[in-house]
């Protein structure tokens, strides 16, 4: 099992490497200078200008530029002046190190913005994710019992058009429904701001977490229940189960032991890469809601030309889902003994 | 073409060289090839044909009708009216009502339709054509270049595709056309691990090696081969891609990094919805149900489609 993880971790460094090859050359390619966002006096002098480029590095070729982003600088020496001499070791620690950089309009490092964003994120995402898996499981499951019939063909309409309705959309039209005519929950933001932060608590927030969290659910529920009904309708048509009924089992219990606990296995692989399908869906709907996460930091971001921000929310959102994705080969094997974990 | 040469994929040209024909198979069996076979099946299902038709009038309308209802009604996409914004629909002049700079709504959705409906369509050909090639040459060389395609498939999806798509269009300001090119670039992934999947299982077939050992070479295996069996295959991710691209171009627009003011697109009509709603509730209704019942009609062609061309794909999965 160690063996495993240690040699999954192996295989994410390439993908890591690619990761960050791509977002830098994509940074690369944005426009507007850095020195003029960060200072945002356009009439600097240039020798002002060019210190502060030889500072950041920015006076580099593209190569180096992305061996200080990942590493850091502070084994260098800069050379400030532009004597040709280094005058003063880098401060930068590369984001291998977890700096990723200062940002430009927040003055202050990416790192603690992104942390302080992401558990609203989670708070959003982790109650939808369990939610929609259980409803999702229990609705295909149910689908799949009453094949063909009524239940059947709700559970169909329901994941057509939890997959065709955009979820932006469905969240804009439940705001104006719950918030504006009939007034019965708050239509954005996390908690009520006129409170005092010292005295909120996590369970201020549930009234404004409902619309954002069955907007979120619904559209797992869609996939999900699809996935499951497929599932279980293929575990039926197994020779055990017939066996199963054949020997007189309660059919409650073969519904239980025999379908769902062998359909339902697969369906965890699903849910490793559900996390970066979340990281996505998180962005549009924290965007609707106002919701203060990690989605609508990096929009926010890219309205304000934050480029380090913007970087940071893009790697994190890959290691978060690369993790996923190895959490859910992980648990495959736990809850399936057949598969060997090598 | 006889139904042996079109499943199998092989034979085409060898039978107008008279080598490999058979004369007499069609006048003892019934047989059909795969396409009218296929157009048979979509004929009986009604659900895919009320959906194939819906998406074909409202391509048309999107393209030709705009100018049209434009000087019927007299209204116009561009210019603004202050005295008339938010007016409510009424059926003799503003059709689904105005916005919040007095435009019509109904000519704004047309225009807007042209540029999603484009996008889609352009966008799904672009990543079908670039997956259908890369995937093909991925699996049917595998070494070397399967193993590059294979990692940096796997290094792009894992990215998240939105921020992927923030990254980016930060780095190139989108118009329509560098968003076809975009959305394409970025959306060939999912064809080509489909393509590659597909061609790596084609590849151990008997008439692959048949074509192999009477010496074809590899642009030809590719070509007349593998190429005419993945075609239906292809048919249905383009429908599917089509669907679910006007749902990320809507999403990308909405969050203001996609089509751009003022020119129209469903997704950035909703952008302010904000503003909306009090004052014009309709401004908020219509692109989502446009953008809703798009994606469906796309959704159930693609399903039906897979129906009527995949032979094995039949009674499994739907009923």
């Amino acid at each position: 099992m160690n063996r495993f993880i240690f040699r999954r971790l192996l295989q994410a460094i390439p993908t890591m490497f690619g990761i960050t090859v791509i977002s830098f050359l994509l940074m690369l390619k944005t426009p507007g200078d850095p020195v003029t966002l960060i200072t945002f006096r356009p009439n600097n002098n240039p020798e002002t200008t060019a210190i502060l480029k030889r500072q950041l590095g920015l006076d580099q070729p593209a190569h180096i530029q992305y061996l200080y982003w990942l590493v850091g600088n502070d084994w260098v020496k800069i050379d400030v002046d532009g004597d040709g001499e280094g005058d003063m070791p880098g401060t930068r620690k590369g984001i291998l190190r977890g700096d990723l950089g200062q940002s430009i309009q927040q003055k202050r490092p990416v790192a603690d913005v992104i942390g302080e964003r992401i558990t609203a994120t989670l708070l959003l995402t982790v109650p939808s994710l369990i939610i929609g898996y259980l409803v999702g499981v229990i609705v295909g499951l149910l689908a799949a019992i009453y094949h063909g019939t009524w239940l059947d063909q709700l559970a169909r309409l329901l994941s057509v058009i939890g997959n065709a309705i955009p979820s932006f959309w469905l969240g804009l039209i439940m705001i104006i429904f719950f918030s504006v005519r009939l007034d019965w929950l708050p239509m954005s933001g996390m908690r009520d701001i006129t409170k005092p932060s010292s005295e909120y608590q996590v369970w201020d927030s549930i009234p404004y977490m409902v619309m954002p969290v069955s907007v979120f659910a619904l559209i797992i529920v869609a996939s999900v229940s699809r996935f499951t009904r497929t599932q279980a309708l293929e575990v039926m048509g197994q020779d055990y189960v017939r066996t199963a009924y054949a020997k007189g089992l309660k059919v409650r219990g073969i519904y239980a032991h025999h379908i769902a606990r062998n359909a339902l296995i697969p369906i965890v692989t699903l849910l490793g890469g559900s996390i970066g399908f979340l990281l996505s869906g998180a962005v549009i709907i924290e965007q609707v809601f106002s919701w203060p996460g990690l989605g609508r930091t990096a929009i926010d971001a890219v309205s304000q030309r934050d480029y380090p921000v913007i970087m940071g929310t893009v790697i994190m959102s890959g290691v978060m889902y690369i993790i996923g994705l190895l959490f859910s080969d992980i648990l495959y094997g736990v809850v399936d003994p057949r598969i060997r974990l090598e | 073409m006889t139904n042996a040469n079109a499943s199998a994929g092989s034979g085409g040209p060898y039978a107008a060289n008279g080598v490999l024909q058979l004369p007499h198979v069609e006048e003892k069996y019934i047989s059909r090839s795969l396409w009218a076979e296929a157009l048979q099946r979509i004929r009986r299902d009604r659900l895919t044909l009320v959906a194939l038709l819906l998406l074909l009038a409202m391509t048309l309308a999107c393209i030709f009708a705009p100018p049209v209802v434009e000087k019927e009604l007299g209204v116009s996409a561009e210019r603004t009216d202050i005295i008339n914004r938010y007016k409510p629909p009424d059926w003799k002049h503003n059709v689904l009502g105005t916005d919040h700079l007095g435009r019509d709504q109904f000519v704004r959705l047309l225009y807007g339709g042209r540029v999603s409906l484009g996008v889609a369509y352009g966008a799904s050909l672009m990543s079908i054509s670039l997956g259908l090639a890369i995937g093909m040459l991925a699996g049917y060389f595998g070494g070397v270049i399967d193993a590059l395609v294979t990692w940096f498939i796997t290094t792009i999806s894992s990215i998240p595709s939105i921020f992927l798509l923030i990254l980016v269009s930060v780095a190139f300001t989108p118009s329509p056309t560098i968003l076809i090119v975009l959305l394409g670039l970025l959306g060939w992934i999912g064809t080509c691990r489909l393509v590659r999947g597909e061609v790596l299982a084609l590849k151990q077939r008997e008439f692959i090696t048949a074509a192999q050992a009477i010496g074809a070479s590899s642009p030809r295996v590719l070509t007349a081969h593998l190429f005419p069996n993945l075609v239906s295959l292809m048919i249905v991710s383009l429908t599917i891609d089509a669907g679910s691209l006007i749902l990320v171009e809507a999403g990308l627009s909405y969050l203001g990094l996609g089509v751009r003011p003022p020119k129209s697109s469903w997704g950035n009509m909703l952008t302010s919805a904000r503003m909306y709603f009090n004052t014009g509730p309709h401004l908020v209704i219509w692109p989502g149900i446009l953008i809703a019942v798009t994606v469906l009609c796309f959704f159930i062609a693609g399903d039906g489609l897979r129906d009527a061309l995949d032979p094995r794909a039949r009674g499994r999965g739907r009923r």
